[in-house]
Parts: structure tokens; C-alpha cells; sequence
């Protein structure tokens, strides 16, 4: 253990990095992922990220990346560097709980297509991590196992549903983390934690293995320390798959392709209505600052209206919610999943539910067979969709005449745990600014944009077209480059520090 | 109000809540009702829109093999024979 605190440094490192250090031998996959097997240890039990760690396993595949480059045959450009998990996606043979009792046992008996896509990529897999359970919620107070805390300041939330992933890096505890974003489930936790996080369009990445919470708006996609490590990632991700007809393959592309281009001639546009009463004062100063910033970086920066915008909160609760309590249906204690002791099979039904579920998913699914009622579902979920649609044409008639939009990802930095728990309107209001790019598909890449007033994480979005990604990741990737948050504030560089002086006692 | 949901969990969420729960969503359910409760889209009502598809086209079902029956089994409460054993269905 002595001998490898010397490597807890590789876990401040981004995946760029540690990918370069493998090429050119300065460490091997095997330093790196016991690195970050040991740094797990010394954190996961403040923070509560891990859900697993598989040891054996991981070591095993980075000495198998090892002999591989030994050999000259790396896999990818990313072979060798460790990826984890959230708890919603399938791995065959290892438990996927989804942060619920309901599936506190399953094992699956196939692997998520995205996850296995990085495996195949040569990058071990460290574990599964924490989330709201069945992804509702935008804290990861849900869990059946506890919530997650925020390495920037523990009392506090990392966000959600992918709180996990997004603590995990932000606190060095893994240099990629795959998680899933519904309503901004990637997003507004990677603005909590100040990391990057992409929801990529929707059918750019194969939902096959994704445990189905609202099946129109689903996604998978990367948090990473930097937009380039989620660049790389997205490479290995998207491009249809065998098993999600839903998967477009002509969303692919090399999204690593020009992330030095200069942003001239770039058009940017802040819509005015996500400045509204509510934003956090420190937020809007650091969203209008960058784009100060992108201006001075060649982007022809403008405003617009976007009148439909106040619709997509609604819309969305209706419309997933729906879909979701049509997705949790399957969970009946037959099959699979928790049952409860009964006598009679709609007691059966009822009790396993009862049992499996918590508040949250209770409230969702009551909440979406509100709104496909007969008395109800002309007024809501027939209006939702209108509104999806109405919202839809009109981000599509603005980004005719921008190539994106900035705003921020959430309406201040991340707040004190069980603040919001029993307010679940207000925790609602967590997702204001990420549901249109679910809503309407489009793709939305959260990148940290300051510090507020008590040291804590902004994030800001930049959304475009459904084609629009590598264009995204280039205006991100230059921004970061020329606005990166004070060095020594994330807590991967902070933590490293202590294991290295722990090494020094 | 109440009666309404207390319906709806019974069919079609087929949920049963706890006292605790259930004293919760009697409390919190005007407020979520009106987090999901659209405004008026003055002039663009019914008529004006069709349902957007998710996505650009979805490609034709291409069947495959279904899980082996073993495999199916392997997260079953409850088997025998072959197959998942459920409590009493008939009256």
C-alpha cells in the first residue's frame, strides 16, 4: 500500500493523460488502476459513491491491457484507462439494483451495450456506483442505499440521478464514470460536482442494458474531468448497436476531431427566458461571463426568446412519468426483482411493489397514472405532448439561425442533504433548465463555469442540433482551455494531496 | 381528490403505500399536480401539432434469439419444474 500511495496523483489526472502516460510507458494500467482501487477505499466510506468495487476483476483486465500494449496491440486510444458504472446498467453476471430494493439481488444475464463497448475498448471496469433509485431524482437521496455526498463538501448533495458518477470523478475516484440522463440526470449532477457531462442526442448511444426508467427520453453518456475525456468517450460509445432500434449509426462521429478549431463565425445565442426570477445571482454572473469569454474567443455571441421554454418542466414530469410508470410495470414480484409473501397473486403485486419501491418511484408512477387516466389524460398528457412538440419546433426554428445555445444547468450550486427531500415540487424544479434538450432529443453538454460565493461548483449547457455534438465539444473544449476553474479547487487534486502526505507519515 | 388516488394506486399503479406514505402524498399532491400542470398554449392547442417522433427513424425489428429458459429463470423468486411458481391467481 506504501509503494502505490506514490500513484494516488494518476487519479488527479484526466483520461487524456493517463491515456498518454500508457502510451509512452511512464506507468502501466496496472499503477493506474490500483490507484484508483486505493484511492475508492480511502473515500468511499465518507462519500458513499461505490456500490461495488470489482477488484479482482478490474486488476485483472488492466494487466490484461498491459500485456496488450506490450505487445503492441492496444485496443483504443483509451485501453487501459478504468471506467465505472452507474447502477443502472446491465453487466452480466454482477448485481444492477438501480438503488432500489426491488432489484437489490438481480443479476443480469447480459451487459449494457455501451458498457460492453468500452470493454471491448480495452478500459477495466472499477464498479457500480450510487444513484437515485430507478433514476428518479435529481439528488441521490433516493437511494435504497444511502445518498451519496458531494466531494466539495460532503453535507451537501452531488446532484442526480447520476450522483454517483459524478462524485466519483470529481473525487478522483475514477477518471470516466457512465451514467444515464432522462431530464438531466448527467447534467445537473456534473454542475454540482464540477465535472463535465453529456447527454448526447437521443439514439446516438444504444439503450440496450440501460434499465428503462422513460424510454423516449433515456440516455447514456460520460462524465469526465474535461469535454475532451468525454470526446474520447463518446468515440467508443455511439453508433447504433444491434439491439436498440432506436440507435441511429449516422450520429457517430470522430467527436475529437477539431476540439482546437477556433470558434470563429460560431454562433452562440442565451435565451432570455433562462435568466428569469429564481437563478442564483453567483449562476447568472458566471453563465454571462462565459459567454463574454467565447465572445473574446471569436464566437458571435446574441440573445433570443424562447417563449415555449417555461412549458418543458411540466411537459416532462407528465410525459416520463407516464412512460415510467409503463417501464416499472414489469416490476411485480414474478419474474424477477423482490416479492413479498402473499396468498394471492394481485396481493402478490401490490405488496412486492410496496415493499420494492420507495417514495419516490411511488409518487412517479402515481403521478403518470394521474395523467393517462380517463378523466385526466386530455388535459395533461395529450396537452405534455403538444407541448413537446411545440417546444421541439421551436428549438429547432432557433438553431436554424445559431449553431447554440448557453444557459445554465441548474439554478444555483449544490445544496445542504435533506433540504429538498420532503419538498418534492421543489426538487422538481432541479431539472428547469436540462428538460428541453430530453424533450426535444437534442444534444447538451454541461462544463463547469466557476465557483460561487461559498466555493462551490457552476456548471453551464451548451446545446445545439441533433448533429451538433463535436461542434459542442469544441466550443467547450476552447473554453476550458482558456477558463479552467482555479488550480488545487476540485477535490481530485485536494484529496491527492492528502494520500501523498499520509504517505510522507 | 384522495379518492381519486387511492383509486388509481389500487388499478392501474397496483401500489400499496404505508400510513407514512400515504399521509405524505395526501400532503405533497396539489403541490406535484401543479409541477406538472401545463399553462395555457394560447393559439397552439390540439389541432395545431402532431406527436414528434424521438427520434429520426426507427429502423426496422430484426428478430433474434429470446433468452434460453434456465436463463430466464436465473432471477426468479420462485421456480419448480421449469417454471416461475406464483401464489393462488383463480378464484
Amino acid at each position: 500500500m506504501e509503494g502505490n500511495r506514490r500513484f494516488l496523483s494518476l487519479c488527479a489526472l484526466p483520461a487524456s493523460e493517463l491515456a498518454r502516460g500508457l502510451e509512452n510507458g511512464t506507468f502501466s494500467s496496472e499503477d493506474v488502476t490500483q490507484a484508483f482501487l486505493d484511492h475508492i477505499a480511502l473515500q468511499n466510506p465518507a462519500l458513499n459513491v461505490f456500490l461495488e468495487v470489482f477488484e479482482a476483476s478490474a486488476r485483472e483486465e488492466s494487466r490484461a491491457s498491459d500485456r496488450r500494449r506490450r505487445e503492441g496491440k492496444p485496443l483504443s486510444r483509451l485501453d487501459g484507462v478504468p471506467f465505472a458504472v452507474k447502477d443502472n446498467l446491465c453487466v452480466e453476471g454482477r448485481r444492477c439494483t438501480c438503488a432500489s430494493r426491488m432489484l437489490e439481488n438481480y443479476r443480469p444475464p447480459y451487459t449494457a451495450t455501451a458498457v460492453s463497448r468500452l470493454q471491448q475498448a480495452g478500459m477495466p471496469l472499477l464498479g457500480r456506483v450510487n444513484l437515485d433509485e430507478f433514476a428518479m431524482g435529481s439528488s441521490t437521496e433516493t437511494s435504497f442505499f444511502g445518498p451519496s455526498r458531494n466531494p466539495w463538501d460532503p453535507s451537501r448533495v452531488p446532484g442526480g440521478s447520476s450522483g454517483g458518477c459524478a462524485a466519483a470523478v470529481a473525487a478522483g475516484m475514477t477518471p470516466v464514470a457512465l451514467g444515464s440522463d432522462t431530464g438531466g440526470s448527467i447534467r445537473q449532477p456534473a454542475a454540482l460536482c464540477g465535472v463535465a457531462g453529456v447527454k448526447p442526442a437521443y439514439g446516438t448511444v444504444s439503450r440496450y442494458g440501460l434499465v428503462a426508467m422513460a424510454s423516449s427520453f433515456d440516455q447514456i453518456g460520460p462524465l469526465c474531468k474535461t469535454s475532451e475525456d468525454a470526446a474520447m468517450v463518446m468515440n467508443l460509445l455511439a453508433g447504433g448497436g444491434p439491439h436498440d432500434m432506436t440507435a441511429d449509426p449516422a450520429l457517430a462521429a470522430d467527436f475529437t476531431a477539431g476540439l482546437d478549431l477556433p470558434l470563429k463565425n460560431v454562433k452562440i445565442a442565451l435565451p432570455e427566458e433562462a435568466f428569469g426570477q429564481g437563478l442564483d445571482a453567483d449562476v447568472e454572473r458566471a453563465v454571462r461571463a462565459a459567454a463574454e469569454v467565447l465572445k473574446h474567443l471569436g464566437a458571435e455571441v446574441s440573445f433570443l426568446s424562447l417563449p415555449s421554454l417555461p412549458l418543458g418542466l411540466p411537459a416532462y414530469l407528465t410525459l416520463s412519468c407516464a412512460e415510467a410508470g409503463s417501464n416499472l410495470a414489469r416490476y411485480d414480484g414474478v419474474r424477477y426483482g423482490h416479492r413479498a409473501s402473499a396468498a394471492e397473486i394481485n396481493e402478490l403485486y401490490r405488496e412486492s411493489r410496496r415493499e420494492g419501491f420507495g417514495m419516490e418511484v411511488k409518487r412517479r408512477i402515481l403521478l403518470g397514472a394521474y395523467s393517462l387516466s380517463e378523466e385526466h389524460r386530455a388535459e395533461t398528457y395529450d396537452r405534455a405532448v403538444q407541448a413537446r412538440a411545440l417546444l421541439q419546433k421551436e428549438l429547432e426554428r432557433a438553431l436554424e439561425a445559431v449553431d447554440m445555445l448557453l444557459f445554465p444547468t441548474t439554478a444555483g450550486p449544490a445544496w445542504p442533504i435533506g433540504e429538498k427531500q420532503d419538498d418534492p415540487a421543489r426538487m422538481y424544479l432541479s431539472d428547469l433548465y436540462s428538460v428541453p434538450a430530453n424533450l426535444a432529443g437534442l444534444p447538451a453538454l454541461s462544463l463547469p463555469c466557476g465557483l460561487s460565493g461559498e466555493g462551490l461548483p457552476m456548471g453551464m449547457t451548451l446545446m445545439g442540433g441533433r448533429t451538433s455534438l463535436p461542434l459542442l465539444f469544441r466550443a467547450a473544449a476552447r473554453y476550458e482551455a482558456a477558463c479552467p476553474l482555479p488550480r488545487g479547487s476540485h477535490p481530485y487534486e485536494r484529496l491527492t494531496a492528502v494520500g501523498q502526505e499520509g504517505a510522507q507519515a | 381528490m384522495e379518492s381519486e388516488w387511492k383509486r388509481l394506486l389500487e388499478e392501474p399503479c397496483m401500489l400499496h403505500l404505508t400510513p407514512a406514505e400515504e399521509a405524505a402524498i395526501r400532503r405533497q399532491w396539489s403541490s406535484v399536480l401543479r409541477s406538472a400542470s401545463l399553462p395555457p398554449m394560447a393559439g397552439k392547442e390540439p389541432a395545431d401539432f402532431r406527436p414528434e417522433k424521438p427520434c429520426a427513424a426507427l429502423r426496422a425489428d430484426e428478430p433474434s434469439a429470446c433468452l434460453d429458459r434456465e436463463t430466464a429463470l436465473s432471477n426468479a423468486p420462485a421456480s419448480a419444474d421449469g417454471l416461475i411458481t406464483v401464489p393462488h391467481a383463480l378464484s
